[in-house]
Parts: structure tokens; sequence; C-alpha cells
């Protein structure tokens, strides 16, 4: 066995020690690097390569106990917080669709029972997921997504609100792409890395498609939360460096190009966003047009109370006559059933969740890891933040879904892979790193421009 | 002379975040470092260096980015963060009150032929 040969075989069995797999290579990794720091320090000082590596190897100290040692230190994260809440939203968003919004008297709850144990499902598959993968096939994720979306919009059909898929029982609604693009593009963005200003224009030109998709399944909610949360995962991006130096031009260079975007958006739609604001400063307006529902909520809310069953306005008749109740309303029905204290504890459910979400998303080591990270936190964020303030009967476009709360298996289905997802990257990032350059950059949790301050 | 490691337990890691407070290293040039300071009085092993530098960052009192070297080989560097800062700051503080009682008791604390 030759000397390097060695140095490996003591790295492997060194790793051997540690249970946690995934870490296992980065660990090795190190230590191999320091092995033949050490060897060559050895050799300079006048060992011959034989020599050297076994004064390393001693250096280094028993396999065992170092091993032992490192196996204490590594260990996934198990994210008992978040999953712990998300196992109450999801059990609240159970009792309310099971016991709160029936939709009439005797009907199963059974029905109810399944979507949300195949949600869980979902989330334990993605919580146990291997993310890393997800990043070495970021374009073809991409493309798949696209593709899906073309394929939706050549055989939909056109529903309530939204463009539908049918496939055999199945109808997927397709405006709850605006879940999955985020994602999408965050893996498009990671597969950017060093590009420059044309990594910026093509992460512009790659932020275009999706947003295309959304106005064609005529889902202006979902098309505000993919900018919101495709500008936060491109800003990260080039806060990190992940696109190279001169991270100026490249911050002016966004800028130009989101207030072209933005400027597009108010002259194309000028009309159409002075009528929607019209309807969320005044609804009252257009009493009987695309203001009744704000109208109905603001009636409602004016007569609840902040613990208990509030009253009904007498031109409203009953709360369950507000459309669509179970999907985009259920908050207001929970208001008024229990009380503003309900929806309060709703909210900070939500706004802790959020928080939660996006700071660890911030924090995380790994460039790839924060990117999905972020773009679920913010999906899942802003879905939430439009919700409940359209509960409030200020609606500048319609809402999308309450995560794990309103009704609707394919968002629910989504937002649990999603979460999954996001917390699959707090457990295990720390064992993921992305590939230092051949030319001497540096990647981390730091800038990956950043030289080290030596 | 290097020291017997029994009389500094859990020291490791405040020489650690010291030098991290100079300026970011990778390991193998910690233990130099360390060890040339110390005219070898630490000359810390590497097996007990990593399980400390990956505990601080799990901590969050470190972080780290890997660097190409010159010899392509890849450099993880460490980095003190401002709880690894909060942190050493504490550190000091408890080894000097621990230093100062072993000082008290070594210069007489206790005079025999009182006893």
């Amino acid at each position: 066995m030759g000397p390097s040969e060695r140095l490996r075989d003591y790295c492997r069995e060194v790793s051997g020690y540690i249970r946690w797999k995934r870490i296992r290579p980065s660990v090795e990794a190190e230590i191999e690097d320091h092995l033949q720091d050490q060897r060559d320090a050895y050799m300079a000082a006048g060992d011959d390569e034989e020599t050297a590596a076994g004064r390393a190897i001693a250096q280094m100290g028993d396999p065992a106990l170092v091993g032992r040692a490192l196996d204490q230190t590594h260990r996934p994260r198990p994210q008992w917080f978040l999953a712990g809440l998300t196992g109450l939203l999801m059990l609240l968003g159970l009792a309310v669709n099971c016991f709160v919004l029936r939709p009439a008297p005797g009907l199963l709850v059974v029905p109810y029972f399944l979507p949300y144990a195949l949600a869980f499902g979902v989330f334990l598959c993605f919580y146990f997921m291997d993310f890393s993968q997800l990043g070495r096939h970021g374009w073809t994720l991409y493309g798949l997504v696209l593709a899906f979306a073309a394929l939706g919009i050549l055989l939909g059909e056109w529903g309530p609100g939204s463009l539908l898929l049918t496939v055999g029982r199945l109808r997927i609604r397709l405006s709850y792409l605006a879940l999955v693009f985020p994602a999408a593009y965050a893996l498009a963005v990671y597969r950017m890395r060093s590009m420059g200003l044309p990594g910026i224009l093509l992460s512009g030109a790659a932020c275009l498609p999706p947003a295309v998709v959304l106005l064609l399944v005529s889902n202006l909610s979902g098309l505000i939360l993919y900018a919101v949360a495709a500008l936060g995962t491109l800003c990260l991006a080039i806060g990190r460096g992940w696109f190279g130096p001169n991270r100026r031009r490249q911050v002016l260079l966004i800028s130009a190009l989101l207030a072209g975007a933005l400027l597009c958006l108010a002259v194309l739609g000028r009309r159409y966003l002075s009528g929607r604001l019209g309807i969320l400063l005044h609804p009252e307006q257009d009493r009987l047009g695309a203001g009744y529902v704000y109208c109905m909520i603001r009636d409602i809310l004016s007569e609840s109370v902040w613990w208990g069953t509030g009253g009904v306005p007498e031109w409203v008749g009953s709360v369950e006559l507000l459309p669509d109740l179970r999907t985009d309303f259920a908050l207001v029905y929970l208001a008024h059933r229990f009380g503003f204290a309900a929806w309060l504890g709703m909210a900070a459910l939500m706004a802790v969740f959020s928080a939660v979400g996006v700071r660890k998303a911030l924090g995380e080591g790994s460039m790839l890891g924060s990117l999905l990270a972020l773009a679920a936190a913010l999906t899942l964020a802003v879905q939430a933040g439009s919700y409940l303030i359209c509960s409030l009967g200020y609606g500048l476009f319609g809402p999308l879904s309450l995560p794990f709360i309103s009704d609707g298996l394919g968002a629910l289905l989504l937002n649990a892979a999603l979460t999954g997802l996001m917390l699959s990257v707090f457990r295990t990032g720390e064992a993921y790193r992305d590939r230092p350059l051949p030319n001497g950059e540096v990647c981390g949790r730091r800038s990956a421009w950043e030289p080290p301050c030596i | 002379m290097a020291a017997d490691k029994n009389l500094w337990p859990g020291s490791a890691a405040v020489l650690v975040l010291k030098l991290l407070e100079e300026r970011d290293m990778y390991g193998y040039e910690m233990i130099e470092t360390l060890a040339r300071r110390s005219d070898h009085t630490f000359d810390l092993k590497a097996g007990t260096l990593y399980p400390i530098l990956h505990g601080l960052e799990r901590e969050g009192a470190l972080t780290s980015c890997e660097r190409r070297a010159d010899t392509d080989r890849t450099r993880k560097y460490y980095h003190l963060t401002e709880k690894g800062k909060r942190l050493l700051e504490e550190k000091q503080r408890e080894w000097t009150v621990y230093a100062e009682a072993v000082n008290r008791i070594l210069r007489g604390g206790v005079s025999y032929g009182a006893v």
C-alpha cells in the first residue's frame, strides 16, 4: 500500500465511525487535506514519504477515538419546532375542514382525513430526501416544470378562476404552479454560478417563462407570489456573490431589469391595476361587482367580536353565502364563528412559521440549501400573508391558499412538499457544501467571493 | 516542553477561538501557529482539533468557507462569528477566575505552618 493510499485508508476508517453517512465525504476530505499538509511538512524536514505519512497519521491520533469524537459532533438536526408547527397547522386544518367548514350536516368526515394523511406522507418523504440531488439536475427540473405547465396550457380547460388539467379522475388547478415555480427558479439560479453579468441577464430571462405561464392561467396572485419569491432568491444569490465579483454592477443591472418589468406592468395593466386599487380602497363603489365579496367580508367582520360568535349583517343573510368560503375565505368564517382571537392566533402561527423559515434559510451554509429553503419559505410566507390580508376585506388580488388550512388538495400537497423540502435543508444542510472553484474562489456561508481574512 | 493535557481540559476551544479572533485559518495552520506561539507547550493533535472546530461551527461560534490552495488542495477556512466572539469573552473571563484561584493556592493561600 502506497503512502497516499495509507492516508486515504486512515480517513475512511475515521469517517466509518460517523453514523451520519451524508457528512462523511466532507469530513474525510478535510482530514485528508490536513494529513497531506502534515506529510509534506515532515518531508520538507527530511523524512521520506512513507515515514512522513506514518508520522502524519500518528499526529492525527487513534482513528477510533477521532471518529467517535466526530460522530458525537455530527448528527442531523431534527427540526422539532418547525415540524411540530407543521403538524399543528395540519391538525388545525383538518379540524377546520372536518368540523367547522363542513359543507353539509351529516357529511362523512372520513374523506378529509385522507388528503391530510397523504399530505403528511408527502411532507415526510421530502423531509427525509437528499435535497442535494435537486441541485445536480437544476436545469432539467426547471425544464420539466415548464414542460408540464406548457402541457397544462395546451390540454387544460377553464374552470372557476383557473385553468384545470384533468388526468383521469384528478383535476389539477394550474394556478398552483405558482407554488412550484419559485423552487424551480431557485434551481436554475443555482446553475448560474460565476457567470457574472450574463448570469444576471440569464436569470432575468429564466424568470420570464413561469411569469408568462402564470399570466396565461389567469393567476395574478400567483404571479405576485412567484415574483416576490424569485426576486428574493435572486437577491440572495447576488448578495452572496454567487454570480461573481462586482456586486454593485449586478445590483444596478437587476434594479434596471426590475424597474423595466414594473414599468411594463404599470403601462400594460394600467386599467386593470387602477380598477383593483379602487376595489382595495373603496370596494363599496362596486358593491354589486368586483367589490361584492370584500364589502361582504368587511360587513361580516364589523359584526364580529374578539371572542365568540359575532353577528351577521342583515343584507348578508348568512356567512355561509360568502363565495369560495372553504378555499379563499376560511379565516373570515373562523373570525365570525370564534372571534378575532382565532384570526389573530392563525396569523401569529403563520408569522412565526414564516419568520423562522426565512431566518434559517438565510443562515444556511450552502448556496443550494439557502436558495431552495428561501424559495420555499417565501412561497409559504407570501401565500399566508396575501390570504390574511384578503380575509380582512383588502384584496388587491385574490388569495391563493392558506397553507394547510384552506380547502384544496393540490395546494395542501404542494405546501406539504415545500415545507418538507425546507425542513430537509435545515436538517441536513451542514452535510452539503458547494464545490470550491478551481480558480481559488471561496464558498461557504460567507460571500462566495469574499476572501478569508488572512 | 509539552504540557500535561489534564491541566487544560476545555481550554483548547478557547485557544482556537483566540487564534481565529485575529484572522481566518484552516486546521493545519491553527495547530502550527499554536505550537509555534506556545513554544510547543500546546502541541494539539489534529484528532482533537477537528471535533472541537466542527462542534464550534455547529454551535454557530464559527463559520467556514472552502478555498482551493495553490497545491490544488481544498482548504477549509474557519471564521469567528459574533456569537463566537461573545463565547470567547465569556471563556476568557472564566479562565481568568480559574487561573487566579489556582495562583492564589500556589502562592500559599493556605499556610501549612498555621495548621
